[in-house]
């Protein structure tokens, strides 16, 4: 037990920042900590805790209980398991510190123990944030009381510790049982591919929903016909058991922690008997020998400048490091999903009919709406791929080459920005240009004013000084306090708070340039006035973005220590 | 060549990892510097090699002050660093030609010296893969390739031997000569005294961030008569 204690502390110790970092940046920290707190987790929180008192005030309306906030969770324990599972492996098989370890005279069971354990405490905040959420919107739905407060912050704190025993479990058998999987690269592809068929998988189901109806998902939840909840129900016994402590059983609390405690039990018992096979022979990519290949190689070498070279090289370092590519790149991917989603659950109410039907008749109130659509989209696009909000980050180790090199601090941000203008800029171009086929398909070859093609230039203008903007401004906020010590490439990125700093910032300031064009219209200014304001704005952004990053942004690296 | 004058370095304003040292490195030199673990070596050259500003003195490469001329002076630096572990996901190919264009080598140029240097070095055969999949050893290896491709005046390199096998540690060490005797210079850390008394002509031996002693090593013999260089060491740095 000491052991596990003594691991623990030092794993967490190890992430905390370095004395040098904490001095020179413990008001930043402070600052940002509490500016991601009030403006991503508690929002999120609120969110989810409004959609479970909504569907619960339903579901209890029809006689029945906890099973709306029982979806609620299921879903958040879903999407743990899925992106858990990456970093339990990580962490579990692949950081640097398991050389260490194994030669030093501890149980398995201990090592995995106090992995867990740092897991859990580490990777979860959000989580343990939505499901405040949850608890407190099914409490405002049902009625508050003294168990069910209790129950609530019991399931607080332990709500991902089955999920994540999922994830430790599966992942232990397969390293046991497989040989394949014991290639870093390999496992975050298929790890990668999974969440891609997930999202395709849930796309497609959405799809098959032709007409979302509240009333009805209530209707099924209440009448326990739902067969997701009856399937989660079994994958995920213990949320039906705190959701039913909360609503005032002792001993569904009781099974609660039973159920908590049997899952960790069998997880460590498994671990003790097979995660030393397992991670014995981890190896990465080999490398093939061929002097053919290396003399042909070599005879297609050729100079390029100096700009050019560093661009290409963060261009190879984005595509072929697959978190960085999962990350950064295919995340672009995602965008249209989220459309397509918009468009499956307006339902009746045809949210985007009551747009794109004046757009298309040239109505310049609906214009000036897509065009903050635009803005929106593409600031959150470049911002969530942290093409840029990772720029540094993501140098880790490497950050001292940037200095030793006769190559100017402000050449490396350019390329760096200009990775992230172009793989952000393709990604607007291409939804754009989408946006505008299912205009026209939508539209049917129905005649459309003038004003209606000039509109799709005007966006992808406002899309590119967007991501300039968000690139350039991204990239200044990671030279404050890059992330520079990581032992794995995809801890360069997640709980990398540069990342939620600069998408917090970006948004708000959005929102604001959004407001000031929709006050133009208000007061009477007129619509183009509105666009023309937002335009002037997002432009004037990204040139203090630019100065910020070429001038502040390359003196913050030259103070790194 | 490369010229240290009254370097202070501190860090968070209580550890003075080097203290005012002062020293020299003259064309046709190969000079190791010498120190116990945590004795300022580290910080010395990346002082040297622009990573870290020093907090008083100057430095200077080939005359060109490395904070106020730092792109001229880095370009006359040839920096082999400790960790070899760098840009990985780059085949050995593609990092050396990175590492060409940031220092302007010609087309023609580059392709004989990778040949050349890969050659000696026995990494031919590998060349064309991601740097990931090398052993330790061959990422050192890579690392001198690239640090020597635009052939600079002078070589910086943190303790290049570690992780070498016999024969590439054999074929640095003749390079490091060769080099020297070309009319550079050749400024390397190490913890392997054998090593320091075979190959140099100076020694540069510092402690807790000061200077111990700065000359040859037959003059140090001859002022510690009997001793060896590993005694004559101890005695120095415990001190």
């Amino acid at each position: 037990m000491t052991n596990f204690i003594k691991l623990l502390l030092i794993f967490l110790k190890t992430t905390e920042i370095t004395s040098t970092e904490k001095k020179r940046s413990k008001h930043f920290y402070k600052i940002m900590g509490t500016a991601i707190l009030l403006l991503i987790m508690l929002p999120a929180g609120a969110l989810v805790g409004f959609v479970t008192y909504a569907l619960s005030l339903a579901v209890l309306d029809k006689g029945a209980s906890t099973e709306a906030a029982n979806i609620v969770l299921h879903i958040i324990a879903i999407l743990s398991v899925v992106f858990g599972f990456n970093v339990v492996v990580n962490i579990f098989y692949f950081s640097n510190d398991i050389e260490n370890l194994l030669p030093l005279p501890l149980k398995p069971q201990e090592i995995v123990g106090a992995k867990f354990t740092y897991s859990l405490l580490s990777e979860n905040i959000m989580e343990f944030i939505l499901t405040v959420g949850v608890c407190v919107g099914f409490m405002f739905a049902g009625g508050f009381s003294f168990m069910g407060v209790v129950s609530s912050i019991v399931g607080i704190i332990t709500v991902p510790i089955v999920p994540l025993a999922y994830c430790g479990t599966i992942s232990v058998v397969l390293m046991y049982v497989t040989h394949s999987i014991k290639n870093r690269d390999f496992l975050n592809k298929i790890t990668g591919v999974g969440t891609a068929l997930l999202i395709v998988g849930a796309l497609l189901a959405l799809v098959g929903v032709n007409d979302f109806n509240a009333e009805a998902f209530a209707q099924t939840l209440a009448s326990g016909d739902s067969t997701f909840l009856n399937v989660m129900n079994g994958i995920f016994p213990q949320i039906p058991l705190l959701m039913g402590a909360v609503y005032g059983s002792v001993s569904d609390l009781f099974l609660y922690i039973l159920i908590n405690i049997v899952c960790v039990v069998i997880f460590l018992v498994i671990s003790s008997k097979m995660y030393i096979k397992g991670v014995s022979d981890i190896n990465t990519t080999k490398s093939k020998k061929d002097i053919n290949d290396t003399n042909r190689a070599i005879s297609a070498s050729r100079e390029r400048g100096i700009f050019a070279s560093y661009l290409k090289k963060e261009f190879l370092v984005l595509f072929r490091t697959p978190p960085f590519f999962m990350d950064c790149i295919a995340v672009n991917l995602l965008w249209p999903v989220f459309f397509v989603v918009v468009i499956i659950l307006q339902g009746q109410t045809n949210f985007l009919s009551s747009v794109l039907d004046p757009y298309l008749k040239g109505d310049l109130s609906a214009m000036l709406y897509v065009t903050l659509g635009v803005i929106v989209v593409s600031v959150l696009v470049t911002a969530i791929n942290s093409i840029a909000s990772a720029g540094i980050s993501r140098e880790g180790r490497h950050f001292e080459f940037m200095r030793y090199i006769p190559v100017p601090l402000k050449t490396q941000l350019h390329a760096k920005a200009v990775a992230s203008v172009t793989i952000s800029g393709l990604g607007m171009v291409l939804y754009i240009i989408a946006f505008n086929i299912y205009c026209m398909v939508y539209n049917g070859g129905a005649d459309v004013p003038a004003t209606v093609f000039v509109m799709p230039i005007v966006h992808l203008v406002l899309a590119l000084i967007c991501v300039w903007f968000v690139s350039y401004f991204g990239l200044f906020m990671d030279t404050i306090n890059p992330k520079l010590v990581w032992d794995d490439e995809i801890n360069a990125l997640r709980g990398n708070y540069n990342v939620f700093i600069n998408t917090a910032i970006v948004l708000a300031t959005t929102v604001a340039v959004c407001l000031v064009s929709l006050a133009m219209m208000w007061c009477g200014a007129g619509e183009g006035v509105g666009i023309a304001a937002a335009f002037v704005l997002m432009a004037v952004l990204s040139a203090v973005g630019y100065k910020l990053c070429i001038s502040k942004g390359v003196e913050n690296l030259m103070s790194v220590e | 060549m490369i010229k240290f004058d009254s370097v202070t370095k501190v860090f968070n304003n209580t550890l003075t990892a080097v203290d005012d040292l002062s020293f020299q490195v003259n064309k046709g030199e190969i000079v190791g510097f010498i120190g116990p673990n945590g004795s300022g070596k580290t910080t010395t050259i990346k002082m040297l090699t622009g990573i870290l500003k020093p907090d008083r003195g100057e430095i200077s490469v080939k005359d060109f002050d490395i904070q106020k001329q730092p792109l001229e002076a880095k370009k006359h630096i040839g920096y082999i660093a400790d960790n070899p572990d760098m840009f990985l996901r780059l085949k050995g190919v593609e990092f050396l030609n990175f590492i060409s264009d940031i220092y302007r080598v010609p087309a023609d140029v580059r392709k004989e010296r990778f040949t050349s240097v890969c050659d000696r070095f026995g990494l031919t055969e590998s060349l064309n893969s991601p740097m990931l999949g090398y052993s330790h050893g061959m990422r050192q290896k890579i690392m001198v390739a690239a640090a020597l491709v635009h052939n600079p005046d002078v070589w910086i390199l943190d303790e290049p031997l570690i992780g070498l096998d016999p024969k590439s540690a054999f074929e640095l060490k003749n390079m490091m000569r060769e080099h020297a005797q070309g009319g550079n210079c050749v400024f390397f850390s190490t913890h392997v005294l054998e090593v320091a008394e075979k190959l140099c002509d100076k020694v540069i031996i510092i402690n807790k961030g000061k200077l111990l002693y700065n000359g040859t090593l037959e003059n140090l013999e001859n002022l510690n008569k009997g001793k060896t260089l590993e005694e004559i060491f101890l005695e120095l740095t415990e001190k």
